[in-house]
C-alpha cells in the first residue's frame, strides 16, 4: 500500500514536472473519450436502441404509395382485405392521430395526441403495459368503446403517477374514458416528439366504409422469416385485385412496406452511420496521439530508466511506476471526457430533438462511457508500459552510454511516431473533407431557386381539433369560413406591418398536408393515357402575391371567384408542361373522377400557371394543381380540407420575427377550435428542412475539429518533443553562426514535411471516403478540389500555429545553455 | 584585436549572485596563441563563451578590432561571430545526421555563399584534413580523434581570424591529441588566432601566452609577468 501510494506521489510530480505533456496527454484523451461518448450515446438512442416491443424489426408501416412512391393513408376496408388475405403477415393494424384536450384531475385541459387504433394494436405489436391491461382485440370496436391506455408521460405529469389510475374515468375532448392501462416510458408507438399521447379505439362509423376513403395509417407484424421485399409484392398483388374489383374507383395499386425503425429515424440513418465512421476516426486519431505521446515520455526517461535498473529496481517494479502514471493521465482523461461528451450532448440537443423523434432516449450511456474510459486507459496503458518494459531490459550501461550523448528516442521509435503524427493529419483531412462538402451541401441548398420569396414570411401551422373529419359538413354545420378563416385573416392584416396574408393547405418547402388526387384533363384522352395523381392545394386569394410567387400566364384567383361562379385553378409549370400541352389556359380539368363524387371540382377551368415551388429544396417541384377555398361550397366533397392542417401565410415588411408573437397570440385565441402546431419564419422552416443535413455538418465538423485539435496536439508533441531532444543540435547551430529565424525556419519544415505527408495521404483516402456522405451532398461534386483545398489550408494553418510555439522555443535557445547541458 | 575591459559576468542565485568571472583586463593581438587555465568552475569555459560571443549577459567592454562588441546588439553579435570565430569543441559537436562533409559544410550553409563556391570551400578542407576518403561518412562512423578533426575543419572553414577551442582534446587518447595540438600550431602559424581552454599543461606549451584563472578573477599571464594577484583575487 506504502508502495503503491509513493508509485502515485511519484506519478504525480512526474507530470506536475512535464505539464505540457500531461495537458496534452489528458485533452487527448478527453476529447476522445468525449467525443466519442457523445456520439454513440446519440447513435446508441437513436439506432442500436430497438422499438420496445418483441422482434423489433418485424414491425412495418404499410399502405398504399402516392406518385412519389411514399407510403399514404389508406382505407379501412383495404387495410382489412389486407389483414384477412396476407400471409406473410402474422397481424395488421391502423391507426388515425388527433389531437384533444386531455383534462387532468384539476380539470385543467392539456393538449395530447390521442391515437385512435384498431383493437388489435396493442396485441399485434406485443407490447406489454405497465400497468392494467391494453385492448381486447375479439371484443371488436364496440366491446373497447370508452376505454383508453395512457402514455408514461401522460400518467406522470398529468396524473401525477397516480398508482390508482385504473379505472378511473378521464375526459378526452367531450367524452369520458375508462383508463384501463398506462404503457412504459419507452413505448413510443405509433410516434410521439413529447410524450403527451393517450390511445383509443378508432370508433366506427358508416363513410369508413367507403374505399376511397384513405385516412388510416397501416401498421403491421411480419412473420418469421418474411422479408418486407416478399410483404409488398403479396399486398400489391392484393391490392391489384381489389382495384380490379372496384374499377371505377381508380385505386391505386402499388402497395408500400417499410421497416418501421427505418421510418422513425428516418432520412437520418446514413448521417448517424456516416457519423459512425467519423467516430472510429476520432477515437484512431485519439490513439494514435496518446500512442505517440507516450512514446515520446518514454523516449525522453530511457537514461531515468537506466539509472533506475542499474540502481537495482527490478523490471516489474518500474514497469508498476510508468503504469502508475498512465493510469492517473486515463483517470484524468476519463473525467474530462464526460464533461465534453455533457457539453457535446447539451450543444446537440437542440438540433437532434428538432430531427429524430426518438431524441427523448437520448442521455448519456453509462455503459458506452465506461468501456470507452477502459479504452482509453488500456491505450494508454500499453503505449505507457511496452516501452517501459523494453527500457528496462535493456542493458542500463548501453542506455546510460547513450543518453551521455544526448540520444533520445531511436531512430526507429522517431519514424514510428512520425508516422503516427502523418497518420493523424491524414485522418483529420478526410473529417475536414466530408465536413467541408457538408458545409457547401448548405451553402448550395440556400441558393436553390424555391420559386417563391422566402424572405419577410411568417408560416403558422395548425390543426382543426379532433382531427380530419372525412365527411363532408351537413346542412346544419357552420361554415369555417366565416367562423374562423375569414375573420382570423382580417384580424392578422390588420397587425402593422403586415403586408398581406393568405391561408394555403400546403405552402411552399413546409410539407404540411400532401393531398395527392386523380384527374382527367376533360377531351383530351392522349393526356388521360398516363392517368396519374396530381399534388392539390387549396388558397385563398392573396396567396401568390404574399409568397411572391410569379405568375407565368393567365391570371390569379381573385375576389370575383367565389360559390357559384365558374370553378377555376391555376397549375404549376411542371403539370403545365407535362399535361396540358399548347394552349394550357383553354383547359379544363377533372379532380374528382369519382363517379359519386359530388363536387364542383368535377369541371374546372385553368385560368393561371404559376413558377413551380418545390416541397423538397434541391428536387424538381412535382406537377401541382391550386384551387380557391373560397369556391368551394359547404356540402362539397372537397370541403373537409378546411378541416385539414391549414397554414397561414404572411408578409411583413418587417423583420418577420417582429410579428411572430402577435400572430401567435391571434391564433391561441381561436384554440377552441384548432390547436396551433407552429408559427415560425420561413428561413426558420428552411433551417428546419435542412434538418438532418445541418445535422451530419455539425455533427461531422465537431468530429473533424476534435480531430484537429488532436492531431495538431500530437504535433505540438512531437515537435516540442524534437526540440527538446535536438536542444545540443540546435546550440551547436547557433555557435556556429545559424540565425534563430534558421532554426526557426527549421523546425516548421519539419512540421511542415509532416503536414505535407499527412495532406497526401488524407486528400487520397477523402478520395475513397467521401463517397460515404455522397447522398447527402447537393450542388458540390463528390471530388471537389475548392473544398479540399479549403481545409486543406486550414489543416495546415493550424498545423503551422501547432509548430510555431516549439519552433519558437528552439529559435530562443541559448547556445551557451545548450551546450553547456552536454 | 582583441581587448576586454572590467568584464564581469555574474549568476543569479537564490537572493543573491554567484560570480563566475570578474575583471577581466585582457589584450590579445593578431597571430597569438592563448591558453587559458584554471581549475574547474574558474571561469575558463565562460570566458571563452564571452569571447566567442555565445553569451551576452556580461558587463564591461570588449572590443572586436574596431568593433565596440558591448555596444553591439545581439544580431550584430551574431553576424561578427559568424564572420570572425570558429569554435571547436570538447565533445565536437556534430551533428549525427550530417555527413562529415555535411558537417564541415554547416558554418558556410549560414552565410551567403554559392553552393559551387561552398563545394569548392568544403573539398579544399578535406583535402587539407586528409579526410576525402572519409567525407561521406557519419560521425558514429569516426573515432574521437577524427571526430575533432572534423570539428576543428569546422571550424576554419570559413577562415575566422580567431579560433576558439574548448578542451579540444579533453575526450581524446594522447596521440590523437597530439595530433590535434600539432593541427593547431600549424594554424596559428599560417595566422589564425586561437585561444585554447585546457587543463593540459602539455597542450599549453603550444601556446605562445598563458593565462591563469581561478574563481573567476585573472591570476596571472605570461605576457605581463608583472600581473600577480593575492588569493582573494585582488592584486
Amino acid at each position: 500500500m506504502t508502495t503503491l501510494l509513493n508509485d502515485l506521489r511519484y506519478a504525480w510530480r512526474q507530470l506536475l514536472k512535464a505539464p505540457g505533456f500531461a495537458i496534452t496527454a489528458v485533452l487527448t484523451l478527453a476529447l476522445g473519450i468525449g467525443i466519442s461518448a457523445a456520439m454513440f450515446t446519440v447513435l446508441d438512442g437513436v439506432l442500436l436502441r430497438p422499438l420496445p416491443v418483441p422482434h423489433p424489426s418485424r414491425v412495418v408501416r404499410l399502405g398504399e404509395t402516392n406518385a412519389s412512391g411514399q407510403i399514404t393513408a389508406s382505407s379501412l376496408p383495404d387495410l382489412r382485405d389486407w389483414r384477412d388475405h396476407a400471409k406473410s403477415f402474422q397481424d395488421i393494424g391502423w391507426y388515425i392521430e388527433k389531437f384533444f384536450d386531455l383534462r387532468n384531475p384539476d380539470g385543467t385541459p392539456q393538449f395530447s395526441v390521442n391515437e385512435q387504433t384498431s383493437p388489435n394494436f396493442f396485441s399485434m405489436l406485443q407490447a406489454q403495459p405497465l400497468m392494467g391491461r391494453t385492448f381486447l382485440p375479439q371484443a371488436g370496436v364496440a366491446g373497447n368503446q370508452g376505454t383508453v391506455v395512457l402514455s408514461h408521460f401522460v400518467w406522470q405529469h398529468y396524473f401525477h403517477a397516480d398508482k390508482n389510475i385504473l379505472g378511473k374515468q378521464v375526459q378526452l375532448g367531450k367524452d369520458s374514458y375508462n383508463v384501463i392501462g398506462v404503457m412504459p416510458w419507452q413505448f413510443y408507438i405509433p410516434i410521439n416528439d413529447d410524450g403527451a399521447v393517450v390511445w383509443t379505439v378508432l370508433p366506427h362509423t358508416p363513410d369508413m366504409e367507403q374505399r376511397n376513403n384513405g385516412f388510416l395509417h397501416g401498421i403491421g407484424r411480419l412473420r418469421s422469416g418474411v422479408s418486407i421485399t416478399a410483404a409488398r409484392t403479396e399486398l400489391s398483388g392484393i391490392q391489384g385485385n381489389i382495384a380490379r374489383q372496384f374499377p371505377d374507383l381508380h385505386l391505386t395499386k402499388n402497395v408500400g412496406v417499410q421497416s418501421y425503425l427505418d421510418w422513425l429515424v428516418g432520412s437520418v440513418r446514413p448521417a448517424l452511420l456516416a457519423l459512425q465512421g467519423a467516430v472510429l476516426l476520432v477515437w484512431l486519431i485519439a490513439c494514435a496521439n496518446i500512442a505517440g505521446l507516450m512514446l515520446t515520455r518514454m523516449a525522453a526517461r530511457r537514461r531515468e530508466i537506466a539509472v533506475r535498473a542499474a540502481l537495482g529496481a527490478a523490471r516489474g517494479r518500474i514497469v508498476r511506476q510508468f503504469l502508475t502514471e498512465s493510469m492517473l493521465l486515463g483517470v484524468a482523461g476519463g473525467a474530462g471526457g464526460l464533461g465534453i461528451a455533457y457539453t457535446c450532448l447539451a450543444v446537440l440537443r437542440h438540433s437532434i430533438i428538432a430531427h429524430l423523434n426518438r431524441s427523448g432516449d437520448i442521455a448519456l450511456n453509462w455503459q458506452v462511457i465506461l468501456l470507452l474510459i477502459v479504452l482509453s486507459i488500456v491505450s494508454a496503458v500499453i503505449f505507457g508500459t511496452i516501452p517501459a518494459f523494453q527500457a528496462a531490459s535493456a542493458d542500463p550501461q548501453e542506455a546510460l552510454h547513450e543518453g551521455s550523448r544526448g540520444a533520445g528516442a531511436g531512430v526507429e521509435q522517431l519514424r514510428l511516431r512520425n508516422a503516427l503524427i502523418v497518420g493523424e493529419l491524414a485522418l483529420s483531412l478526410v473529417l475536414l473533407v466530408s465536413a467541408g462538402l457538408l458545409l457547401r451541401t448548405l451553402y448550395a441548398l440556400r441558393q436553390v431557386p424555391v420559386g417563391f420569396n422566402p424572405q419577410h414570411l411568417v408560416v403558422a401551422q395548425f390543426f382543426s381539433r379532433g382531427g380530419f373529419t372525412p365527411t363532408a359538413a351537413d346542412a346544419t354545420s357552420t361554415d369555417l369560413r366565416t367562423v374562423f378563416y375569414d375573420p382570423l385573416l382580417a384580424r392578422v392584416r390588420q397587425i402593422p406591418g403586415v403586408e398581406s396574408a393568405a391561408f394555403v393547405t400546403s405552402a411552399p418547402l413546409t410539407n404540411n398536408v400532401h393531398m395527392n388526387d386523380e384527374f382527367s384533363v376533360i377531351g383530351d384522352p392522349e393526356a388521360n393515357a398516363s392517368h396519374s395523381s396530381v399534388e392539390l392545394h387549396a388558397v385563398t386569394p392573396g396567396a401568390y402575391r404574399t409568397l411572391e410567387v410569379r405568375l407565368l400566364q393567365g391570371r390569379r384567383f381573385n375576389d370575383g371567384d367565389r360559390i357559384g361562379t365558374t370553378p377555376v385553378v391555376i397549375v404549376n409549370q411542371a403539370f403545365a408542361r407535362q399535361y396540358l400541352g399548347a394552349q394550357p389556359l383553354q383547359k379544363r380539368l377533372d379532380l374528382d373522377t369519382d363517379a359519386t363524387a359530388h363536387s364542383i371540382l368535377q369541371n374546372v377551368s385553368v385560368v393561371g400557371i404559376v413558377e413551380d415551388t418545390p416541397d423538397v429544396l434541391g428536387q424538381p417541384a412535382l406537377p401541382e394543381v391550386d384551387i380557391d377555398l373560397n369556391q368551394i361550397p359547404l356540402k362539397d366533397d372537397f370541403y373537409p380540407i378546411f378541416s385539414l392542417a391549414m397554414e397561414l401565410v404572411v408578409r411583413t415588411g418587417q423583420p418577420p420575427e417582429v410579428i411572430l408573437p402577435t400572430i401567435s397570440r391571434i391564433l391561441s385565441e381561436r384554440n377552441a377550435e384548432f390547436v396551433v402546431n407552429s408559427v415560425q419564419t420561413m428561413p426558420q422552416q428552411i433551417d428546419g428542412l435542412l434538418g438532418s443535413q445541418t445535422l451530419a455538418a455539425r455533427l461531422l465538423w465537431i468530429f473533424a475539429i476534435a480531430a484537429v485539435l488532436i492531431a495538431a496536439a500530437g504535433l505540438y508533441g512531437l515537435l516540442s518533443y524534437s526540440v527538446g531532444q535536438r536542444t545540443r543540435e540546435i546550440g551547436v547551430r547557433l555557435a556556429l553562426g545559424a540565425q534563430r529565424e534558421d532554426v526557426l525556419r527549421m523546425i516548421l519544415r519539419q512540421a511542415s514535411r509532416l503536414l505535407i505527408a499527412g495532406l497526401v495521404i488524407g486528400v487520397f483516402a477523402a478520395y475513397f471516403t467521401t463517397r460515404l456522405v455522397r447522398s447527402f451532398l447537393y450542388g458540390v461534386a463528390e471530388h471537389d478540389w475548392l473544398t479540399i483545398v479549403a481545409v486543406s489550408i486550414l489543416l495546415v494553418a493550424v498545423g503551422l500555429v501547432a509548430s510555431y510555439v516549439p519552433a519558437r522555443r528552439a529559435a530562443k535557445i541559448e547556445p551557451v545553455e545548450a551546450l553547456r547541458a552536454e | 584585436m582583441i581587448q576586454l575591459k572590467n568584464i564581469d559576468r555574474s549568476y543569479k542565485l537564490g537572493a543573491g549572485q554567484l560570480w563566475v568571472l570578474r575583471r577581466i583586463h585582457m589584450d590579445i593581438q593578431p597571430g597569438e596563441f592563448v591558453t587559458i587555465m584554471g581549475p574547474s568552475g574558474s571561469g575558463k569555459s565562460s570566458l571563452l563563451n564571452i569571447l566567442g560571443l555565445l553569451d551576452d549577459d556580461w558587463h564591461g567592454e570588449y572590443w572586436f578590432g574596431e568593433q565596440p562588441v558591448h555596444k553591439l546588439n545581439r544580431k550584430q553579435r551574431a553576424d561578427l561571430s559568424r564572420r570572425s570565430i570558429g569554435m571547436v569543441f570538447q565533445s565536437y559537436h556534430l551533428l549525427d545526421d550530417l555527413t562529415v562533409a555535411e558537417n564541415i559544410d554547416l558554418p558556410l550553409s549560414y552565410k551567403n555563399i554559392p553552393t559551387a563556391e561552398r563545394q569548392g570551400m568544403v573539398a579544399d578542407v578535406l583535402d587539407r584534413f586528409r579526410m576525402v576518403a572519409k567525407k561521406d561518412l557519419f560521425p558514429s562512423q569516426l573515432s574521437g580523434g577524427q571526430q575533432q578533426l572534423v570539428g576543428i575543419a569546422r571550424a576554419v572553414i570559413h577562415k575566422p581570424a580567431l579560433l576558439l577551442a574548448d578542451e579540444p582534446t579533453g575526450n581524446l587518447h594522447s596521440v590523437q591529441a597530439k595530433e590535434i595540438m600539432e593541427l593547431f600550431r600549424e594554424l596559428n602559424q599560417e595566422g589564425t588566432t586561437i585561444v585554447q581552454v585546457t587543463h593540459s599543461d602539455l597542450n599549453a606549451t603550444y601556446g605562445t601566452r598563458t593565462v591563469q584563472l581561478s574563481d573567476g578573477w585573472m591570476l596571472s599571464d605570461s605576457k605581463h609577468p608583472e600581473l600577480q594577484q593575492t588569493g582573494d583575487g585582488r592584486a
